[in-house]
């Protein structure tokens, strides 16, 4: 048979620096472990099966803690949780086939919203590749697409290496998840080699010269800016830097569904998040600005709706640590590659923009949601902006899919990125209980609460058993409008009333169902029980569901609508309303 | 939107998959690949890898998809209107 070249590359500068090798055999599992150990791994998701077995038999005894959910994906999107909480890679593991096929979409959200996650797969033994063995997939081949890279292990020897690798290259640069895909023979095979050492990060990537300058003429010359945050400056490690420069500056500022954090959601500059469901005051801040200062954001396009309408009269500041995302969706006036911190700290303040600032601000105290809806009903804005109220510095907040999700990031409170998981490229439902797990795990001091939708709960409702397997005390609450509320929205705006499959209230009862996972159980169905609610449900010392009805009419507003500019969004504080 | 012709030029590290891992980055980043060749690279252990592309969308775009590649050592494009 002739030989296979590894799927991994091992760089011939890595070459110099091979394994150290011991006397002692022990397995290609065992070194596994190990090399994870090596890497500091305290904690891995999982769930066990035929051909990852010998890995399974080498955790016992490890010291590395095994957290066994219910369903593969729970171990992806908690892997995806931790590592969103603390900045640290995120570990899951799962058989061959059906079980690294259900890693894939925690794997595909770990990749959209760059989380630096390493997943562990099993593989039928090396002889049976190719062959339709029992439980094989090409693995390989199906994560190629939402993978920052991917190894197949061919030779046990390489195993350290590949460890190591995938680590490096999980954390490095832009983040994202990494695939090591270890056939079970692999697993078995004796061998002598032993666990590198991490590797180091390299220092941070300064930018260049000749750009910095251009972007120090280019806010010189601006005379309305808006700061546009994303996601990369909370992965980038870059909030302080990013805070200093607003406050420099006083520069109005406008945050990502994944950068809200980036800048406190009380802060006087910040006016809002942007986009599909943004604020009025933060979408026309940037419809009307000069220059746009894009810091660790990508213009994806539920931010910029019709793309040729957004931002028109602005020049282009482009900072990202990512080569492939300038000029991606649009073209950057001045790019600025590299690390967020340095470049940040080298970028002047503008000159005199009071009289800009000062539009943007009042019309963002012009524009508050208000929070008095009529009704006895429980009114989900409100609730959710309570709820932030009452929780304690440094809680996290994890979101499923739809409408809750968008209610969330308009109306919840955030002084720090990592306090709010959202699925944000894949919208991912079922993504905030496994996530919530995750970021419990990650940080069991702090109160951790996921907020989901009766749609989104029941895609992972499983890992109820995890959670009370663990005594993990996250709060749970389920909105529940008894519909696919954002699909229904949808339909009832855009496909002239004609609702398709979007009705749930067939479901089941939701406090029924926590105790039947051992997980005690609040309802809340009127609005002058909100607050004792609340406070009841989150001073449960352990796991708590809390079961909330809400108006099945209810929509998130202000909206963008397809294909429009986000000038002509509809809704909110001086639009419609529902 | 007129369509562009581009001709990549690559050199990766031979490893398994390699060629499928740089072909699907090319297709689903919105390329068409018209002819490709691959060879051995000068430097042992790589291939030299010659791709011509269509798009509507610029190739520079692509190239900077492509050096992301955790196999890729070098790439460079030179574009030709169709």
């Amino acid at each position: 048979m002739p030989s296979r070249r590894s799927s991994h590359a091992v760089p011939l500068l890595a070459l110099a620096d091979a394994p150290a090798r011991a006397e002692a055999a022990t397995t290609g599992a065992r070194l596994l472990v190990d090399a994870l150990v090596a890497e500091g791994v305290e904690v891995v998701f999982g769930y066990p099966g035929g051909a990852i077995m010998p890995v399974y038999d080498a955790l016992l005894g490890s010291g590395l803690r095994h957290i066994l959910v219910r369903h593969e994906q729970g171990a992806a999107l908690a892997a995806n949780g931790y590592a969103r909480a603390t900045g640290r890679v995120g570990v899951c593991m799962a058989t061959s086939g059906p079980g690294a096929a259900n890693l894939l979409t925690g794997i595909a959200d770990a990749h959209l919203d760059s989380v630096p996650v390493v997943a562990i797969t099993g593989q039928v033994p090396s002889g049976l590749l190719g062959t339709d063995a029992f439980q094989e997939m090409d693995v390989l081949g199906v994560f190629l697409p939402v993978v920052k890279h991917s190894f197949l292990v061919r030779d046990v020897a390489d195993l350290p290496l590949v460890v190591a690798e995938a680590f490096r290259v999980a954390r490095h640069g832009r983040p994202g998840p990494v695939l090591i895909d270890v056939p079970k023979d692999i697993a078995l095979q004796r061998t002598s080699a032993r666990p590198l050492a991490p590797r180091a990060m390299p220092p941070a990537q300064r930018c260049d010269p000749a750009a910095l300058e251009a972007a120090r003429t280019l806010i010189a010359t601006s005379q309305r800016p808006v700061v546009y945050g994303g996601g990369g400056i909370g992965l980038g490690g870059a909030v302080d830097a990013f805070r200093a420069f607003v406050e420099r500056g006083g520069l109005p500022t406008v945050l990502t569904l994944k950068g809200l954090g980036a800048l406190d959601s009380r802060h006087p500059l910040f006016l809002g998040m942007l986009g599909m469901h943004g604020s009025r005051a933060a979408n026309l801040a940037v419809q009307e600005c000069d220059l746009l200062v894009a810091v660790g954001a990508r213009f994806d396009d539920r931010v910029t709706s019709a793309l040729d309408t957004f931002a028109p009269e602005a020049r282009v500041l482009h900072l990202d640590i990512d080569p492939a995302e300038m000029h991606k969706r649009r073209r950057a006036d001045v790019a600025l590659l590299g690390d967020l911190t340095p470049a940040l700290a080298a970028l002047p303040a503008p000159n005199e923009i009071a009289g800009w600032r000062d539009r943007c601000v009042t019309r963002r105290e012009a524009t508050q949601p208000r929070y008095d809806a009529p009704g006895d009903g429980v009114y989900a804005p409100a609730l959710i902006r309570r709820l932030c109220e009452l929780l304690t510095a440094g809680a996290v907040v994890t979101c499923d899919v739809g409408q809750h999700q968008m209610w969330v990031a308009q109306h919840g409170l955030f002084a720090r990125p990592e306090h709010h998981l959202s699925s944000g490229g894949l919208g991912t439902m079922g993504f905030g209980l496994p996530a919530a797990i995750g970021a419990q795990l990650a940080r069991p001091d702090a109160t951790v609460v996921t907020v989901s939708g009766d749609g989104s709960f029941l895609m992972n409702v499983q890992e109820l058993a995890t959670v009370a397997r663990y005594g993990l005390p996250v709060k749970i609450m389920v909105i529940d409008n008894q519909a696919l509320g954002m699909v229904r929205q949808w339909q009832t705006l855009f496909f002239a009333d004609r609702l398709s499959e979007v009705d749930l209230s067939d479901n089941p009862d939701f406090g029924a169902v926590a105790r039947a996972f051992r997980v005690p159980a609040f309802a809340l169905h009127e609005r002058a029980e909100v607050e004792p609610t609340l406070r009841a449900w989150l001073a449960e010392p352990g796991p708590a569901l809390l079961h909330v009805r809400i108006d099945p009419r209810a929509n998130v507003w202000p909206l963008v609508p397809p294909n429009a500019s986000n000038r002509d969004m509809v809704g909110g504080a001086d639009g419609d309303d529902a | 939107m007129a369509t562009t012709r581009s001709e990549l030029r690559l050199v990766v590290r031979r490893v398994e998959s390699v060629l499928v891992r740089v072909l699907g980055v090319v297709v689903r980043r919105g390329f068409e690949p018209v002819r490709v060749s691959a060879v051995e690279g000068h430097v042992p252990g790589t291939f030299a890898l010659a791709i011509t592309v269509e798009s509507e969308r610029p190739a520079a775009l692509l190239v900077r998809h492509l050096a992301n590649l955790y196999d890729v050592e070098r790439v460079a494009v030179s574009d030709h209107d169709h």
